[in-house]
């Protein structure tokens, strides 16, 4: 057993950790990062060529499989799966609904498949509670993020859109209250449409399409991809495969952010180093230390020995599923921990545009409508933002194999071939080629409530080290539910105006779930939000509106795990913001 | 019985005829990748001693029957004769194997003809005709440029040289 010492102690080398690691070494703070997972491998030749020969393409399918620090995965996430814990690594075993969002336990850590949508929350969603008496307010609001704060030349937004490279234009971003700092513009210009977008766009405004009182308007989305090379990134190329990875890491990921983090020379890192507990001294409410196993090899289980690590502060950066799981087995006494675990249910909805749209090309996601981000309507039910495809049905019926399968063997998994015909040669070729380019679907990110039911606990369970695994607790509110029902008018009202050929249909997913008298699947959009909530008193949250531990004066929780709500952006934008914060606070009090 | 080079001809005439692909994108005179050859290994690998009879009893349907042939380039399988091999119980499941092999660079065992067993390799990925079929790349495999998705792609024939089908037949 050995001792490291640092003045900073941070578990987990995702985004949030790095983002902490890099500001404190800059100030010459000795930081000491414990990555789970194993580093940064010198290609990700393997990473790609494992994503191309596996048979299915899920988030993780690149990765190696690690039996010392196993993580949540798409692949137990089917009907005969998800409740299996002899299957699975999340035990949800007792879950009345499955959280469908994985994680990745790696340098770098889930930024590896983000999509790379970079949205700014909005000024409403950080007072819920105040605009529309439903949920909680935030500690903070839009602007303590969006503006400069006392004796600070940029906001927190405009540093996390910095580091991630951020590619939009203010004039398409000015939405529902969203401001900038003056003189503002992102780092990289927008990425253009694809002809998805621009069918929708259009047709869209040329209809004057409405929706409960708001606007419908299609907008470029914020995207953390290079819109142009630079000495060291190449510009995106379009290989439509953001999730599960981006072959030429145009799209932004955190081994960027580590390694600047590690090149100021105060940064180091204990790789396939798992934290195991978090030494607790309630008395002087102060931790004293972090207890780490290593194990030598990720590929197979060999645990190898233990150490201790001791600093001034430490930062938990793991996710809103292992962070929780940590402190609870820490023996943390909070009584909010591991409560309000929220996500994004992804709902899909699908058909044919009535002239080719030409998907399957350009980046996963390139707009959005985000005008129905917020609205009155809130009081009654949850907001969601739209996000268009450019994926065709990959995502939503397994394409393209489906439909191949379909044409060649005369099914109709697909709802295109309903008489069944077998076809070859030619005539196969061109019929698939009407389907596949007029393939497109809606992705519906629903906001969640914050629900206190839905948790993450531990386990009976343990993993290969021997610790709990971590055990969810999940449902959707009615208020969420009723979110899903307006997506699904709003589907109908715009493939009506557009003349788009409905063909959503139930896929047999395992998040499935009946409101009212109808029918509903979902997704996990990878969003895992709630857990350690930041608020105004120890009652009621896990840390401050600085991110610090109500229960320990020297701790810091950060990502997403602090959001009181969901609202309807993806999170790593504001996540990446709030570690600016955190780590300014930090690096205050070590009195850099 | 025809040897193993005749053999490999005729698997290219038939996966010509059953995909409708030129001889020259099928299988060209240069092929450093020779998905022929892959798909065919990966036949004999994957089939049982019966099924790969049935294969050799369905590739003496196909041009050319003789090894004086075997010199000749090979043409791309006739529509009477795809349309035959389809219309036979013990054929079409294997002749469909074959076909998606081309389409989706993945072997569907003909027992289990919608559960894929394996992704042929990395390049058979790359190389399935299905990405050409949308006019785009495969997923993680764009050799376009920056911005090339704002743009309308090429036509379809710039993908896949396709044969024009004489009698296009419903299996």
């Amino acid at each position: 057993m050995a001792d490291y010492f640092a003045d900073v102690a941070i578990v987990g080398a995702g985004i949030a950790g790095s983002i902490v690691a890099y500001q404190l070494g800059q100030c010459g703070i000795k930081v000491l990062l414990i990555e789970s997972g194993p580093a940064i491998a010198p290609s990700r030749e393997t990473e790609v060529e494992r994503f191309y020969t596996a048979l299915a393409k899920l988030p993780e399918s690149p990765y190696a499989v690690n039996p010392n620090a196993p993580n949540a995965r798409a692949e137990h996430l089917t009907k005969c799966i998800w409740q299996d814990v002899k299957k699975t690594y999340l035990d949800q075993s007792q879950s009345p609904l499955p959280f469908g969002s994985t994680y990745e336990r790696r340098a770098g850590g889930t930024m590896w498949h983000w999509l790379g949508t970079s949205l700014r929350l909005l000024p409403n969603d950080f007072k819920l509670r105040f605009n529309y008496g439903v949920g909680d307010d935030w500690p903070i609001s839009y602007d303590d993020l969006a503006q400069p704060q006392t004796g600070q030349s940029k906001s927190y937004y405009r540093m996390a859109e910095e580091e991630v490279g951020v590619a939009a234009s203010v004039a398409d971003q000015k939405y529902l209250g969203i401001s900038f700092e003056p003189g503002y513009e992102y780092p990289n210009p927008a990425l253009p449409e694809t002809l998805t977008d621009k069918f929708f766009r259009e047709g869209l405004a040329n209809a004057k399409e409405s929706f409960e009182g708001c606007d419908v308007r299609v907008s470029p989305t914020p995207a953390g991809r290079q819109s142009r090379p630079t000495a060291t990134r190449r510009a995106c190329a379009g290989n439509t495969s953001c999730i599960p990875i981006c072959p030429i890491q145009a799209k932004y990921d955190a081994t960027l952010t580590l390694h600047k983090a590690f090149s100021t020379g105060c940064v180091h890192a204990l790789f396939q180093a798992v934290a195991s507990r978090v030494m607790l001294d309630t008395q002087r409410k102060q931790i004293t230390g972090i207890q780490v196993i290593r194990y030598s090899d990720p590929t197979i289980k060999s645990r190898s020995g233990e150490d201790i690590v001791k600093a001034q502060i430490y930062v938990l950066a793991g996710n809103g599923i292992e962070t929780p799981k940590l402190m609870m087995h820490s023996g943390l006494p909070n009584k909010t921990i591991g409560k309000y675990l929220m996500d994004h249910p992804f709902y899909l909805r699908w058909g044919l545009t009535p002239k080719p749209t030409y998907p399957y090309r350009g980046p996963l996601a390139t707009s959005g409508i985000e005008s129905l981000r917020d609205g009155a309507f809130r009081k009654n039910r949850a907001a969601f933002r739209v996000e268009l495809g450019n994926e065709g049905w990959n995502l939503a019926v397994g394409d393209p194999q489906t439909t191949a399968l379909d044409l060649i063997d005369g099914t109709d998994d697909s709802h295109t071939n309903g008489d069944r015909h077998k076809f070859h040669g030619r005539e196969l070729m061109e019929e698939l080629n009407k389907r596949f380019t007029r393939q497109f679907r809606f992705g519906f990110l629903v906001e969640q409530t914050a629900d206190v039911n839905n948790s993450v606990t531990l386990s009976e369970e343990v993993d290969n080290l021997g610790l709990p695994r971590p055990k969810i607790t999940y449902s959707l509110s009615d208020y969420t539910m009723r979110g899903f029902v307006a997506a699904r008018e709003f589907t109908d009202k715009v493939f009506n105006r557009l003349g788009i050929t409905q063909k959503s249909a139930p896929r047999g997913f395992a998040g499935a779930f009946r409101f009212g008298s109808d029918d509903f699947e979902f997704l996990g959009a990878g969003h895992i939000m709630g857990t350690y909530r930041m608020g105004t008193s120890l009652e009621t949250s896990v840390v401050d509106k600085e991110q610090r531990s109500w229960d320990h004066k020297n701790l810091f929780l950060v990502g997403s795990g602090v959001f009181p709500t969901s609202g309807t952006a993806n999170p790593t934008l504001t996540l990446a913001a709030l570690s600016f914060w955190a780590a300014n606070t930090i690096r205050k009090e070590l009195g850099r | 019985m025809p040897d193993e080079k005749l053999k490999l001809k005729k698997f290219k005439a038939l996966s010509a005829g059953l995909t409708g692909l030129s001889m020259m994108q099928l299988s060209p005179n240069v092929d450093p990748i020779g998905l022929a050859q892959q798909y065919w290994d990966t036949l004999q690998e994957s089939l049982d001693e019966r099924l790969r009879a049935d294969v050799d009893a369905m590739l003496e349907e196909v041009k050319p029957n003789s090894k004086d042939d075997a010199n000749k380039p090979a043409e791309p399988a006739d529509e009477n004769t795809i349309g035959k091999i389809l219309a036979n119980d013990r054929f079409a499941p294997l002749a469909r194997s074959i076909l998606k092999l081309w389409i989706l660079g993945a072997f569907y065992h003909p027992r289990t003809p919608q559960t894929p067993t394996k992704i042929v390799s990395s390049q058979a990925y790359k190389e399935s005709l299905v990405w050409k079929t949308m006019q785009g790349h495969p997923m993680g495999y764009s050799m376009l440029p920056y911005g090339h998705w704002s743009e309308e792609p090429l036509p379809l024939n710039a993908f896949l040289a396709l044969v024009p089908s004489t009698e296009a037949k419903h299996g």
